[in-house]
């Protein structure tokens, strides 16, 4: 993959972006409760639900580099959980200031969402810590790729945990349409924000990919070049 | 009540928003999310260029060294001929020293 061939995937993201947030400034309606400060809805959950799932596909990669070795597998779990931890900061900062402007303050340990996401994060901060801890790459990507395993099935459970525990607590905003929960624009346009931000996310991916696929190159060209006889400082990035 | 729940209660109501909406903090939760990922872009695509850039020039340099030297000169030693240590600062270390 070159960065000519990412193009049409960049103009995509930009595009979706545009038409996303077009329409959610432009043609959704104001929410009676909370007013114009409800759009803040169209990018933090957007964000937080990609961030989940990239922690998810972590998981996948982590599982595949389990299952047949491939470096390949773990670089992409790595870069998955990287790029995952970003969208997460993002959450954590567009929630802090929507529950600051709908509440009053800045945090509330008493939602059970915030804090289980909160843990999911300080529970992924320590993935790069643990790469670094260890010298032997081969070694490093196992370990890696168990945590990313592990981790990426406890943010499913975790999530559905949480949302079991509240059914009797809070409506459902997208699957109970019992009572007209979401009004038809509202929802089209979080579902088209939806997929501009997973698209961003996989544009990122793909740039982030391509990035250390290029550093591989010029290592194995440094070695062609001044000898097979050195190796990498100890490093939290998966090594070719 | 949860912030994501209170969309439940959107109704097309221009006239019932509240005084207070809140742009100041709307602008913010945008800024902040467009900065955090134009910070990342910047800087991955800085580094993506020097990257390529050292991968291109390498790359030249062996290929005039193949062609003037022969294909299996290089291999085993420097594009100047030299087994050359690494220099300091260079984030590589020699095997056992």
């Amino acid at each position: 993959m070159t960065v000519r061939g990412l193009r049409p995937l960049t103009l995509l993201t930009v595009l979706l972006l545009a038409v996303g947030y077009g329409l959610a400034f432009f043609w959704a309606p104001l929410d009676a409760d909370q007013g114009f400060r409800q759009k803040i809805f169209y990018l933090h959950v957007p964000l937080g639900i990609v961030a989940l799932i990239g922690f998810v596909v972590g998981g996948y990669h982590g599982l595949r580099h389990l299952r047949g070795g491939k470096p390949g597998s773990d670089l992409r779990s790595y870069v998955a959980i990287h790029m995952a931890q970003i969208f997460a900061v993002a959450v954590l900062i567009t929630g802090a200031i929507w529950g600051r402007t709908a509440w009053g303050k800045w945090w509330s340990w008493d939602e059970p969402f915030l804090v289980s996401f909160l843990i999911v994060f300080l529970l992924y901060c320590c993935y790069q810590p643990l790469r670094l801890s260890i010298d032997d790459p081969r070694r490093q990507a196992r370990a890696a790729s168990v945590f990313a395993v592990v981790a990426g099935a406890f943010v499913p459970i975790n999530f559905a945990v949480v949302r079991m525990a509240n059914q009797y607590l809070h409506p459902r905003t997208l699957t109970n349409s019992t009572d007209g929960s979401m009004p038809g624009s509202v929802a089209i346009t979080f579902l088209v924000c939806l997929v501009a931000i997973a698209v961003l996310y996989a544009t990122l991916v793909r740039y982030e990919l391509l990035s250390k696929s290029t550093t591989f190159r010029l290592r194995a060209l440094e070695r062609q070049a001044g000898g097979d006889d050195l190796i990498p400082r100890r490093s939290a990035v998966p090594q070719a | 009540m949860s912030l994501v729940s209170s969309v439940s209660n959107a109704v097309i109501a221009q006239t019932m928003v509240p005084e207070d909406s809140g742009g100041p903090y709307v602008a913010a939760a945008y800024v902040v999310f467009l900065v955090l990922i134009a910070v990342y872009v910047a800087i991955m695509a800085q580094r993506l260029g020097k990257i390529s850039r050292q991968a291109a020039e390498l790359e030249a340099r062996l290929g005039a060294a193949n062609a003037s030297t022969g294909a299996g000169a290089v291999q085993g030693g420097s594009v100047t001929g030299a087994a050359a240590p690494p220099a300091q600062g260079d984030d590589r270390q020699k095997v056992g020293s």
